[in-house]
């Protein structure tokens, strides 16, 4: 039984492969979404604890932030539903920093630039266990 | 003793201490500046206020300048865990890279502005609106300031009983913990004199941190 349902929004295939791997031994079910149309069907259909959003889907295109045009939506799930949001990008702005976190409350900003991989794993799962809190569960944590 | 908000300006720049002051005089609150971590600190420790506007990068008497803001801004985060409590912490800073920002609110800042495209009325703005928060804030406190002196007593008592509990901040402390040291808090308040039989240990709230990976230049 998965602890942790996650919303991978993801356009490129080598960074989709490498998050999943990085969070292959963890009791998640991962599904991903490689644009914001699949990501916003996922989201009408099911219910996530953490979503891993990019902003810059359609990555040929200079200066496209698409995955912002998300978050309204998932301030809504996670006022439905507990769900977190983390920012992965390696074109993040600071402005997007600050919104996300003043007015949006992600519960991380990760540059993809510089990942580590403990680090991605723990807010991961504190992203998890925060969505389970918001929801008035308990989540006991451990890795399988 | 005037019931005005508090501000505290924290900022090693002359030029910009003025500028915020002029700014915000137009309020009715009650500003003070600092210019250094060290006076900050002081400041902090035996004073609360309504909103702490910090700048990151702090001048130092010797070494490279870095982000010692952050050192304030986790003792700023630190004091915010207890019943005295203190204000919101709004950042005001030259740098903005997404990992500053990153830090800045995960040490719990209510905004993070950029002097270069600073918004004088949108910086007044959420002021107030920190302020506002500060006024509403929904726990009732003792309404008087501690000495620098219980300021270092508070200090200490807080550190021993965080480690007695074997933890490392108030908010990791169990509700049934957090009871017991509301309770202590309020016996120090009223002024009653309170030990603890723990051993010397190393956790401290005001370490002068500067933010992980990022040097200034």
């Amino acid at each position: 039984m998965a602890e942790g349902r996650i919303l991978l929004v993801e356009d490129q295939r080598e960074w989709q492969v490498e998050l999943k791997n990085l969070l292959q031994d963890y009791p998640y079910s991962i599904r991903v979404a490689d644009s914001l149309q699949r990501a916003s069907d996922l989201l009408k259909d099911h219910v996530f604890d953490l979503v891993l959003l990019d902003l810059r889907l359609n990555d040929w295109e200079e200066g496209n932030f698409g995955g912002w045009e998300l978050m309204d939506r998932l301030k809504a799930c996670r006022e439905e539903q507990g769900t977190q949001v983390i920012i992965n990008s390696a074109y993040g702005e600071p402005h997007h920093v600050r919104e996300g976190f003043k007015k949006y409350h992600i519960a991380d900003y990760i540059d993809k630039r510089r990942l580590d991989p403990r680090d991605f794993q723990e807010s991961v799962a504190d992203a998890i266990e925060k969505a389970y809190e918001e929801r008035g569960e308990t989540l006991d944590r451990r890795k399988s | 003793m005037t019931n005005k908000p508090k501000i505290l300006i924290v900022d090693d720049e002359s030029e910009w201490r003025e500028e915020l002051v002029a700014l915000l005089s137009s309020a009715d609150y009650d500003i003070e500046v600092a210019q250094s971590f060290e006076s900050a600190r002081e400041k902090l420790r035996s004073t609360r206020y309504a909103v702490i506007i910090v700048d990151l990068e702090l001048e130092v008497d010797e070494g490279p300048r870095t982000f010692e803001g952050f050192g304030l801004l986790s003792g700023i985060q630190f004091l915010q865990s207890f019943p005295v409590g203190q204000g919101k912490a709004i950042v005001l800073s030259a740098y903005g890279t997404p990992e500053l920002v990153k830090q800045a609110f995960k040490r719990g800042v209510y905004d993070f502005l950029f002097k270069q495209e600073i918004d004088r009325d949108e910086l007044v703005r959420i002021v107030q609106e920190a302020v506002d928060l500060w006024v509403a804030r929904p726990i009732e406190t003792p309404e008087r300031q501690l000495s620098p002196e219980e300021g270092n007593q508070f200090d200490r008592l807080v550190h021993q009983f965080v480690q007695a509990k074997g933890v490392q901040s108030p908010r990791d402390l169990t509700p049934k913990e957090q009871l017991e040291f509301l309770d202590l808090i309020r016996r120090f308040m009223r002024g009653e004199a309170i030990t603890f039989d723990v051993p010397e240990g190393a956790i401290n709230p005001w370490s002068r941190e500067t933010s992980p990976g990022e040097q200034a230049n």
